[in-house]
């Protein structure tokens, strides 16, 4: 790391013999600055406390064992990575502390050039990911324009992607983001079923199926197969704006059933708009009411 | 209004059917690798009869997976392999599939209980280890695991091939890390969109480094001779001089992608003074036009062998660089 004198490595072990042993080991023959804790809890103490690169602990402890650890670690300080080591061989606690998000796997008894270079592969690649993440941190703009058939599968994947790619601008907490993707899902639903197949939705109310069959159906045939979505969607760290655009003959927003009358709640007519408006800081069509446009303010606290 | 955009064929709503990749429309293809036969049968017929919708094929080696994996025209959608057999080990078969096939995800089976192999297989790219002892119960459910997760990354790549046009901007600070890191950056992006041979990525991916480094050299460091004349050597070393005792400060370095129907372009910006354009200029484009391949020489012949247009601002501070579509490169 830029302008770092040492790494900072925390050695968890309830046998002091082994504290002893791993620290000296990691102290003569790197940049290492070694702290010891004796079990889970004190580690995470540690942890609270002091800045650590890495963390190497032992598997069977008491108070906490080292998977719990692991665990614990990766959810509170994900920017730490763990190694499990163990006497007792096990590959399935090998898979286990990976997939929990152990950065690697080490037995007791590894030869000493085992041991260091995994401990410098995890701490390079930790520097890496730091930059990484802070570089990702650097976009400022992120504006796509797609083109999209009338599929219920590509609507709701590119609802999916383009709540990633507000995502990636931190535009806001993830609750807030499954909502606003569900806002989008909608918003892109309405643009292909109302809008290019020219549905009603009040045809669905009576058979879910045979509406679903009539989409499938008109979705094969001209005039409405040749029909496209368009949609753009301008992404800051501030603000992301997307606009659906369909090829429709558009339609009166203010003519939807009032959503919040508690008679029209459970009808499929209107409900897609109201969470739009619901999920969304704004919402406002054109004059034919065949392009929506839908905005979302960072949050203030971001 | 909506002429000239792509129009697909058999872009229909959809009602999924049961077993049918919809993205796809085909059957999950699954590959096990192991030299014992006894050992290809078990597993076979447990994938065959949990999950009669699957299409699993079998190879008696490494060598022949990858034949399989290389020429098989229905894709591969993930690989069960055992980690020891005799022709090549479950290692360098790991290797070869990350290398070759990056996005192919492979399950690691092994009889022996070794808690290394299990490690190391995952830390190697392994998605998952199932012990054959645990095989009835873990297999299934593991490739399961993985074919959901693949399904999700070709929804999304379904998605990058309806982009029609998208613009990026990034603004970092001059720092050789960040740059490092814009640079790997890049390269994912260039993948994701799916229009580019890895090949023209690579050199792509190679000019945008040469112009950040540039930014960085020239722009933040002032450097101030005439930009990429030299080779980079010579800038690294008056750099080297000029810091020693002077804090380069936060100069932010501004880089574009913009893409479309027509090209690419990628635009690099530095708050540097620049350089005199009009005189030299000539200088440079004179240079550049005498393009030997041979010679590692400048970064201006790079950017200029894999663009069809580059410029300058008058200022100097600011290139941009297109590749076209169409261009073959």
């Amino acid at each position: 790391m830029q302008g770092q004198t040492g790494f900072s490595v925390l050695v968890v072990d309830d046998a002091k013999t082994e504290q002893v042993r791993v620290s000296g080991l990691l102290s003569r023959h790197g940049p290492y600055q070694i702290s010891t804790a004796a079990n889970g809890v004190e580690a995470l103490e540690c942890l609270g406390r002091m800045p650590v690169d890495l963390v190497l602990t032992d598997l069977q402890m008491p108070e906490m064992n080292g998977l719990d650890l692991v665990r614990r670690v990766r959810d509170e300080y994900p920017q730490i990575p763990v190694i499990l080591m163990t006497a007792a061989g096990s590959e399935e606690i090998a898979v286990s502390a990976m997939q929990e998000g152990a950065a690697s796997y080490l037995s007791k008894t590894a030869r000493i050039d085992e041991l260091l270079n995994v401990v410098r592969r995890v701490l390079d690649a930790r520097a890496e990911g730091l930059v990484h993440q802070l570089v990702l941190d650097k976009l400022q703009q992120d504006v796509y324009e797609l083109v999209l058939g009338n599929s219920r599968l590509l609507m709701s994947a590119t609802a999916r992607f383009l709540r990633n790619a507000m995502q990636a601008m931190a535009l806001c907490p993830q609750k807030e983001l499954v909502r606003v993707g569900i806002a989008l899902e909608e918003a892109l639903l309405n643009a292909c079923l109302h809008g290019n197949l020219g549905l009603d939705s009040r045809l669905r109310e009576d058979s879910g199926e045979v509406f679903e069959t009539l989409a499938d159906t008109r979705s094969r045939i001209d005039p409405w197969q040749g029909r496209r979505v368009r949609v753009t969607a301008q992404i800051s760290r501030r603000r992301a704006t997307v606009t659906i655009l369909d090829e429709g003959s558009g339609f009166n927003p203010a003519r939807l059933p009032d959503p919040t009358d508690p008679e029209n709640l459970l009808k499929p007519h209107g409900r897609g708009v109201m969470m739009m408006r619901l999920f969304m800081d704004d919402v406002f069509w054109n004059e034919t009411g065949n392009q929506v446009t839908m905005i979302k303010n960072a949050s203030a606290h971001e | 209004m909506f002429e000239h955009w792509q129009r697909e064929d058999g872009c229909d709503w959809g009602i999924p059917e049961v077993g049918v990749s919809k993205v796809t429309g085909r059957r999950a293809t699954i590959l096990l690798i192991d030299d014992s036969a006894t050992e290809r049968t078990r597993a076979v017929g447990l994938m065959q009869r949990q999950r009669p919708t699957w299409d699993v094929l079998s190879a008696a080696g490494a060598r022949e997976g990858l034949t399989q994996i290389v020429s098989n025209p229905i894709e591969i959608d993930v690989v069960v392999c055992d980690m020891v057999m005799p022709d090549m080990d479950g290692r360098e078969l790991l290797a070869e599939i990350s290398r070759t096939h990056p996005n192919l995800p492979v399950i690691v089976i092994s009889a022996q209980g070794n808690d290394q192999i299990a490690a190391q297989s995952l830390e190697m790219g392994a998605v998952n280890y199932v012990p054959k002892r645990s095989l009835a119960e873990g297999l299934v459910p593991a490739i399961d695991e993985v074919l959901k997760s693949q399904k999700e990354l070709a929804l999304s790549q379904d998605v990058m091939r309806h982009v029609v046009s998208n613009r990026a901007v990034f603004v970092i600070e001059s720092s050789l890390e960040q740059i490092r890191s814009l640079v790997n950056l890049t390269r994912t992006r260039l993948v994701s969109l799916n229009r580019f041979n890895s090949e023209s990525v690579q050199s792509l991916t190679a000019a945008v480094r040469e112009s950040l480094l540039n930014a960085y050299y020239h722009g933040c460091m002032q450097v101030n001779e005439v930009p990429m004349q030299h080779a980079r050597d010579t800038y690294v070393q008056l750099a080297e001089e000029r810091r020693n005792g002077s804090d380069p400060g936060n100069h932010p370095i501004e880089l574009e992608i913009q893409f479309d129907h027509r090209g690419i372009t990628f635009r690099i910006r530095d708050n540097g003074p620049g350089f005199d354009v009009d005189q030299t200029l000539e200088q440079i484009n004179a240079t550049a036009s005498d393009v030997d391949r041979t010679d590692r020489g400048t970064g201006l012949q790079l950017i200029h062998s894999v663009s069809n247009r580059v410029e300058f601002n008058s200022a100097g501070n600011e290139i941009s660089f297109t590749r076209l579509m169409d261009d073959p490169g």
